[in-house]
């Protein structure tokens, strides 16, 4: 898990499994270094490999906060098996899921 | 454990959290053999981390729990039992449809997306006293 400022808007960078066991290792710390910056945040899904239902509600979890203080969360470059949960759940509804990093970061900031 | 003649994986596994991951091997292993598709491959480790997931967070009266797999004619089933108190995960009403992210709930995904993932999922409560259990059978599509 990498965080980095990109202008202005967090760029975090998540891998691996997103399941009960990992979730629960990472979710502290992705809210802690995405929710108190209170700015735009892009999330690079390109390397997970697996999300279930813990996993979306730490991203939709993530999302509400920050939206609270007016600051969008993008997801980005989700692979073909987190995308079919992704959009099974029908978060795609209330976050924007884009494909490239260059669409989140401009969407994050729109 | 009773899923007809294509039972082929029976798991008996105490309730813990290590039982989530040793569900998912030895589901994995059982089904390596068959030509799986990874997108369906992917909807089974979904559907059993929900289900096995769910008895370990909150099944606090689950001492062991059962999985069993089998796969017949481009179907997956999976039939997960446990040993607690009765509870129906399909007995819930699905949570209304997410309207905006200031009101979503971050509650009761799981069972919804057991739903849809699946193509037929039941709850049935089987046996009797002593003997009694929580049955969960989901079939899937390979495809």
């Amino acid at each position: 898990m990498q965080f980095t400022d990109v202008g202005g808007i967090t760029k975090a960078v998540l891998g691996g499994r997103l399941d009960s066991l990992s979730v629960g290792e990472v979710e502290t710390r992705f809210i802690a270094n995405i929710v108190p910056k209170e700015q735009p945040t892009v999330v690079d899904l390109s390397q997970v490999s697996f999300i279930a239902s813990l996993g979306i509600r730490m991203l939709l979890g993530t999302a509400r906060s920050l939206g609270r203080n007016g600051a969008k969360l993008v997801l980005f470059g989700a692979t073909e098996p987190v995308m079919e949960i992704i959009e099974t759940t029908a978060l795609t509804d209330i976050i924007p899921v884009v494909a490239s990093e260059a669409e989140a970061l401009a969407l994050a900031t729109a | 454990m009773e899923m007809g003649e294509e039972t082929k994986l029976v798991a008996r596994l105490p309730n813990g959290p290590a039982a989530i991951e040793q569900s998912r091997l030895a589901v994995i292993r059982f089904l390596e053999p068959f030509d799986i598709f990874g997108r369906t491959m992917n909807r089974v480790e979904v559907v059993l981390e929900e289900l096995v997931g769910n008895l370990v967070r909150y099944g606090k009266s689950v001492n062991q729990l059962t999985v069993a797999a089998g796969y017949r004619g481009g179907v997956i089933d999976l039939v997960i039992e446990d040993d607690g108190v009765e509870f129906d995960p399909f007995a819930a009403a699905e949570p209304p449809p997410f309207q905006s992210l200031s009101n979503a709930s971050l509650g009761g995904l799981g069972i919804p997306l057991v739903r849809r993932l699946t193509s037929s999922a039941r709850y049935d409560r089987i046996g009797a006293g002593s003997e009694a259990r929580n049955r969960v059978s989901v079939r899937i599509k390979n495809g």
